[in-house]
């Protein structure tokens, strides 16, 4: 039977360790007793005793009213309960309180025949399990976080140890996981059987999903425990399939956090981002996975912001001029701020809030330098910080600090 | 009689297959939602943020439990997203509760953007606590609610907190400031107070540069932060001379050059000659064009002369991101300097011409 520390009532509070009914409890094991033929009372005592040691407890009723053992009763010990023949309970409920690591432990039913002191008796063993993933256990949070390392093809091993409380079953425990595609899945021990297990996932996914369930079962119990990994990216590392790219792009790339159609531009390592005039996309550089010095914010946050940065010079910049040689023919026309145009047209600038003959308004609340990138800035703060945490798998990252 | 142990094993084992799902929980406190938002399966994961959204809708208490819930930020992430999605004042209070309670940033940050709309809904007393939290997130949310709602001198502390705050991102520090300017309820002598000393504090004690400076900026932490402070006095306009200058009475240093500038900009004649000094002898280029650019707000044409030598300044900058495409590189050269001086001399009736390359420039006698 298992170990009763689930909480069936919910109150926060495991069940063995609750004093008096429990609404919903549905872990005691149902005994039956009785005696053939029926004898009158008189005729003798039956006694329920429990053995070796007091893993268990035992009730009147399914849901933990009235402890029978251990038992209060002053003229005998506590690990026995006593009735006349004809009032022996035909059930009673057996609780497991705790996993018990040399095996078994006994339920002895005696009957004491008066006129002869013959001595009948019944035997039950009973083992209380607990089938459990005891690493990772989340203690600290992070210990069920792990990375694919910088290898080509990246490796990540996926290490657990449990047990069912019971040493000498401990070896026939076996784990699973499920696969990860376009990874191969190996494991030490190959057969995956035992109390300690490395599962390997060699070569990273084409598209990320972190999300991996460990389960560990037990041929004789057929029970199951399970525990949540995550399976997270090297940040910096370029072992993505995409060969070339940091992993924190190319799967940055796939999560809400990016907008727009950009390129990696590994050329300009002092730049998050940039926008050649003309072009229909824009570019994200080395410095986007770090801090951004305007939001005050870092990671997929500053990606996300850059995205939507540069995109805003972009689209701006389609629909306003089209290409480059239309703006280089209309820029000393219709573009005149300080004689060499900041980007935006002179007729919109006093709508944005912009003076046209100047590059940089001075009443300009972000970028006073300039009043294209203070355009481009306020769409920054269109992003919500924190809102592709959920799918940040990189590793330092938003969610492998959890 | 009664039954033999090998019956009883088997018996065990029959059971142990009904308990199945119960075994499943091994947090103790795990239910059958928290289950499904926790599943490696996404379309489990979809049924479990449904089920929740439907909660949600029905009964805001018994979301409160996954809002609550110890075991994962996950539950914690999935139940704030579905409450922002829930109009009223009783979902607002669950927000605020959230965001005063979670430790998880993620978790904040996500109930500080739902607060976005409902800041009729926050009590003068939750705005000062948000105005306190070492979230950015709360700190947008709360100035937000500052321009909205009605406020007093109580906000003035934390407020001040984080127009200063040098963990905050520029921009939120920016919007910190004007958040001062269009507060309801308090004094425009004090409003310019805060701002000021905040301006002094970051002459005093700079903004510092990071490791790597992004290239796409053209200016230092430290000037765009002062700029901010001083576009925020800009947009509250001439009001603010008086205040300017008794404060320069007393100021010295990077902070009075920062007063000077403001004014000069506010187009005052009387710190013209300082400001011709700062154009001229500043070690700080960009303070330079600053000044500069001020001579034209001004009106001195006397500085004429010295705008149209400004035309030829060497100070450039390769800097922004936005760039010109291969082989017009020369655009990407900024020259503020003359740019400023080309502004200043245009206001002041002078006619200059453009040409190319960029930063060239011919005065039309």
């Amino acid at each position: 039977m298992p170990a009763n520390d689930d909480d069936d009532n919910d109150n926060g509070i495991p069940d063995k360790d609750e004093v008096g009914q429990v609404n919903g409890e549905d872990d005691l094991v149902a005994i039956s007793l009785s005696i053939l033929p029926v004898l009158n009372s008189g005729e003798g005592e039956v006694e329920l005793k429990v053995l070796w040691g007091p893993a268990t407890k035992v009730w009147k009723y399914p849901d933990k009213r009235e402890l029978i053992i251990p038992s209060n009763d002053p003229c005998h010990s506590s690990d026995c309960e006593r009735w006349p023949p004809n009032q022996l309970p035909p059930t009673l409920y057996v609780e497991g309180l705790y996993a018990n690591i040399i095996g078994t432990q006994g339920l002895d039913l005696s009957y004491v025949l008066n006129q002869t002191g013959h001595l009948h008796t019944d035997f039950v063993m009973v083992t209380v399990f607990k089938l459990e993933i005891t690493e990772p256990d989340e203690n600290p949070v992070t210990d069920n976080n792990f990375t694919f390392n910088a290898a080509i093809p990246g490796v990540c091993n996926v290490t657990g140890r449990g047990t069912i409380g019971v040493l000498a079953m401990d070896p026939n425990l076996q784990w699973s996981i499920s696969g990860i595609s376009g990874s191969t899945l190996t494991s030490e021990p190959p057969d995956r059987k035992g109390p300690d297990i490395t599962f390997t996932y060699t070569t990273l996914p084409s598209s990320w999903v972190g999300w991996k369930n460990l389960y560990l079962t037990h041929p004789a119990v057929s029970c199951m425990d399970y525990q949540l990994v995550e399976i997270f990216f090297s940040r910096d590392e370029t072992n993505n399939p995409g060969g070339t790219n940091p992993n924190w792009y190319y799967y940055w790339s796939q999560t809400s956090a990016s907008t727009g159609n950009h390129h990696y531009d590994v050329s300009k390592p002092n730049h998050l981002g940039y926008y050649s005039w003309g072009d229909t996309h824009f570019h994200i550089c080395p410095l986007a996975c770090g801090n951004n010095d305007m939001t005050g914010h870092d990671g997929i946050d500053t990606f996300a912001e850059i995205c939507l940065h540069e995109k805003a010079h972009m689209d701006y910049f389609l629909s306003t001029w089209g290409t480059w040689a239309n703006y280089w023919s209309k820029q000393p026309t219709e573009d005149k701020d300080e004689g060499v145009g900041d980007g935006l047209k002179d007729s919109e600038e006093p709508g944005m809030g912009y003076d046209p003959t100047k590059i940089g308004t001075p009443t300009n609340q972000y970028r006073k330098d300039n009043d294209f990138e203070d355009y481009a800035t306020k769409a920054e703060f269109n992003w919500t910080e924190g809102s592709s945490d959920y799918a940040d798998w990189a590793n330092p990252g938003h969610r492998s600090n959890k | 009689m009664i039954m033999t142990v090998t019956k009883k094993q088997l018996v065990f084992v029959l059971f142990c297959l009904l308990l199945y799902p119960a075994l499943l929980a091994k947090d103790i406190s795990r239910d059958a939602i928290a289950e499904k938002l926790l599943s490696e399966d996404a379309k489990i994961r979809q049924e479990g943020k449904t089920a929740l959204f439907s909660i949600a809708q029905k009964d805001l208490s018994g979301l409160e439990k996954y809002l609550n819930y110890k075991g994962s930020w996950i539950v914690r992430h999935d139940a704030v997203l579905a409450l922002t999605t829930i109009p009223g004042t009783e979902s607002s209070k669950l927000l605020l509760k959230t965001i005063f309670q979670d430790t998880d940033s993620t978790i904040v940050s996500i109930a500080s953007h739902g607060l976005k709309g409902r800041e009729k809904d926050v009590t003068l007393d939750e705005l000062r606590k948000l105005l306190e939290m070492d979230n950015q997130s709360a700190i947008r949310a709360a100035l937000r609610i500052v321009e909205k709602i009605p406020v007093d001198e109580s906000i003035l502390v934390p407020l001040s907190r984080a127009l200063e705050n040098k963990r905050w991102g520029i921009g939120v520090r920016a919007d910190a400031t004007l958040a001062v300017s269009k507060a309801e309820g308090i004094k425009t002598d004090i409003k310019i107070e805060i701002i000021l000393n905040a301006m002094k504090k970051e002459c005093e004690n700079p903004t510092p540069e990071p490791n790597t400076p992004n290239k796409g900026r053209c200016t230092s932490l430290t000037d765009q932060m002062r700029s901010s402070y001083r576009a925020v006095i800009l947009r509250m306009g001439r009001p603010t001379v008086p205040y300017l200058k008794e404060r320069l009475k007393k100021e010295k240093g990077e902070f009075r050059k920062n007063i000077i500038i403001t004014l000069g900009y506010l187009g005052d004649p009387n710190v013209y000659a300082e400001i011709l000094k700062i154009a001229t002898t500043d070690k700080n280029a960009w303070s330079r064009a600053d000044a500069i650019e001020t001579l034209g707000e001004i009106g001195n044409k006397d500085a004429i002369p010295l705008l149209k030598e400004a035309l030829k300044d060497p100070f450039s900058i390769e800097c922004g991101d936005v760039l010109a495409p291969p082989g017009y590189e020369e655009w990407n050269i900024r020259y503020p300097i003359r740019g400023a001086a080309f502004s200043s001399l245009v206001k002041l009736g002078v006619k200059v011409v453009s040409q190319r390359p960029r930063g060239t420039y011919k005065v039309i006698e």
